[in-house]
């Protein structure tokens, strides 16, 4: 019996911070099968599937698939596990960094070794499969809706899994595209020799082409009364509500106890509550996020070094992040030694000694403004932007749909991002730095007509490569770390909303202003201290 | 982007930041010649150092020839020790003489070596005996004034 069994789901219970969402669920899907899953919004249908695949840990019973026990695996068995999984999300997923055959190509790509031709003509047979060969050089934005699900299902099986997972696969398509791809997932099930899971609430599409129906209702009923043929008990009017006509299909209704109101219930109590509650409740946050920080940059850590053996990844961070602001860092630079140039000439007239005009430049360059106003434009530039990335991949699920892929998105999204950041940063500050120094020179030397040789020998013997120039250098290393792990943090932590997204964005530039400034103020102290 | 094209940005950027770099350590933090590869230390007692500082120059003849590496005071003679870091090129006689200058009215405090006639040379460690303490404005002020006020008596 084991056998004809794939998936074998023992009294799953799963509760989000104390509320339960799923209790007491039993499940057997067979092999070879394609099965729905049916119930109301909210009603923990995704939550089951995220059991399932492992994605979230059940707060009691077991989950099986084959002989393994889900929910107890370690995270590299899991990975292992879930190269023979394919997911689809709910809406695609799609990584819209990479053209529709980078995406198919994406699984292949992390887990296979096959030469270029042959995940070539493998991407074009998945993508053929789903009558998209014509598309693969499109980028994700380019496409319609119907078409972006189809790309996502070929790249869910791409690796050709036992076990393909459907969230809400039908939700917001046309009549014409919803038939597509109901055929496509019975078509490619039955080709691969798969079993497919599907969540969906589009009970005509599901009745085409599913062979058994499980219910997630919102009734409360005893556990012994699931999986007979239709059993309209619990809440009868929910069901028939759902099947107009069952046409005799199997058919199972999974009890579940209402928890939506108990929340509700639980969110009017915090918001009454007194201000030093909130204030409470307020540090406790602070304390979690401060503790979950530490813990995502171990990950980062941890993770760094498999980013690193791909160079490709980190190098186009280093683009993103170091090339494209180059030209908003070195016309700054260069503004900055023009206003130095002319204000620090305007000074130096009053005691006569204007051929200072050179060290006084390049000290304030390399000691402050350099590495300061440098990370500050970075944070702004490639800080917010680092977020933005990371936060609307979280939005749409790209992280997702990665981690399912079994491709951490610690290693593969944010380690490359901050490794780029940290190693740009620097190079931005000399390069900053370096160009105020030359405006400075163009102001005194060639506008003013300070003397040349004066301007140059001054600031040689003024600057000290040691304390001045390296210390620089040093500052914006820290800032660069500093920064970038502002701006993946954020990203990585944001509300996956569009909201939630924005509102990470100014945080890292607020955040990234206030570090850089206090750890300037902090690293001055440390270096300058026994100088002056 | 084509991914060559992206490798050869990224690898144009590194090129010109470290061309910054390299340029900020030779042109503007001069490197190169600020550089003493060999130091030896020696050793002079001021009864007052005015602002001289840590790493402030000391120089020869107008010439750099090393930097103040640390500046403490004595508790017994109540003296300031300062220790310098000269060029291992060079050595001076026994009997040189170290003062404390300003450059110009109001710029930086250095060390100046006189040089004397002595045959011996000062060795690393040594301690420049002959020193002169720099010239405190405030005191040169009120002996000018002090002064101003005798001759003004004698007139009478």
């Amino acid at each position: 019996m084991s056998n004809d069994i794939l998936v074998d789901i023992q009294n799953l219970h799963f509760s989000y911070d104390g509320r339960p969402v799923l209790q007491g669920i039993d499940m057997k899907i067979p092999r070879g099968k394609v099965v729905a899953i049916m119930g109301g919004s909210g009603c923990g249908k995704t939550t089951l599937l995220r059991c399932i695949g492992g994605q979230l840990r059940p707060t009691g019973g077991t989950v099986r698939l084959e002989n393994n026990r889900v929910s107890e695996m370690s995270h590299a068995e899991l990975y292992d596990l879930r190269r023979k999984m394919g997911m689809l999300f709910q809406f695609g997923a799609l990584f819209t960094d990479m053209t529709v055959f980078e995406n198919v190509a994406f699984p292949l790509r992390e887990h296979t070794d096959l030469s270029e031709t042959m995940i070539r003509d493998l991407v074009l047979m998945k993508l053929e499969a789903v009558g998209l060969r014509g598309a693969h050089a499109l980028m994700p934005g380019e496409l319609s809706g119907g078409m972006a699900r189809r790309v996502a299902l070929a790249r869910a099986v791409a690796l050709d899994p036992m076990l393909v997972m459907y969230d809400e696969p039908f939700a917001g398509l046309d009549p014409i595209a919803l038939g597509v791809i109901g055929q496509l997932i019975r078509k490619l099930n039955d080709a691969l020799g798969a079993t497919s899971i599907m969540v969906t609430h589009d009970v005509h599409e599901s009745l085409m082409i599913v062979d058994h129906i499980y219910f997630v209702s919102q009734g409360r009923s005893s556990p012994k009364e699931r999986r007979t043929k239709f059993v309209p008990r619990p809440t009868p009017s929910f069901t028939s509500s759902f099947m107009p006509k069952s046409r005799g299909r199997c058919i199972s209704i999974i009890p579940r106890r209402p928890s939506c109101a108990n929340f509700s219930a639980g969110a009017r109590v915090a918001e009454s509550s007194s201000p030093i509650r909130k204030l409470g409740h307020a540090v406790v946050d602070r304390i979690w996020r401060l503790g979950f920080a530490a813990r995502f940059f171990v990950a980062v850590l941890k993770y760094s070094g498999p980013s690193f053996r791909r160079l490709p990844l980190t190098l186009r961070e280093i683009y993103f992040s170091g090339v494209l602001s180059l030209l908003i860092i070195m016309v700054s630079g260069l503004f900055v030694g023009l206003v130095l140039g002319l204000q620090g000439y305007e000074t130096l007239q009053r005691y006569g000694s204007t051929e200072a005009l050179g060290v006084l430049v390049a000290l304030s360059l390399t000691r402050e403004l350099g590495p300061v106003v440098a990370a500050l434009l970075f944070a702004s530039r490639a800080g917010s932007s680092m977020t933005a990335e990371i936060g609307l991949m979280k939005a749409t699920e790209q992280l997702k749909a990665m981690d399912i892929m079994a491709v951490n998105p610690i290693a593969r999204v944010v380690a490359p991002r901050f490794w780029g950041g940290v190693i740009s940063m620097p190079l931005l500050a000399a390069l900053f730095s370096a160009m105020g120094v030359l405006g400075g020179w163009l102001i005194g030397v060639v506008l003013i007509g300070v003397d040349d040789g004066a301007f140059w020998s001054q600031m040689q013997s003024g600057v000290d490569f040691r304390y001045d120039v390296w210390n620089g250098v040093i500052k914006s290393f820290v800032f660069g770390i500093a920064v970038s792990a502002i701006a993946v943090f954020e990203g990585y932590d944001s509300v996956p909303t569009a909201e939630g997204v924005s509102r990470a964005i100014t945080r890292t530039v607020v955040t990234s202003a206030l570090a850089i400034l206090a750890l300037d103020f902090v690293l001055t102290s440390f270096m300058f201290r026994g100088t002056s | 982007m084509n991914r060559t094209v992206l490798d050869l940005w990224v690898g144009f950027f590194v090129a010109i930041g470290i061309a910054a770099f390299l340029f900020l350590a030779l042109k503007v933090g001069n490197l190169s010649s600020a550089h003493m590869s060999e130091t030896y230390v020696l050793q002079a007692r001021f009864d007052n150092i005015g602002g001289l500082k840590v790493r402030g120059p000391v120089k020869s003849a107008g010439v750099v020839v090393g930097r103040i590496a640390d500046i403490r005071f004595d508790p017994a003679t109540y003296e300031a020790v300062v220790s310098m870091n000269i060029d291992g090129r060079f050595r001076f006689p026994k009997d040189t003489f170290a003062s404390i200058y300003t450059s110009g009215l109001l710029g930086e405090q250095f060390i100046g070596f006189d040089v004397g006639g002595d045959e011996r040379m000062l060795k690393a460690g040594d301690t420049v005996t002959k020193t002169q303490s720099a010239v405190v404005l405030e005191k040169l002020i009120s002996q000018f004034l002090f002064n101003k006020a005798e001759e003004g008596q004698e007139k009478k």
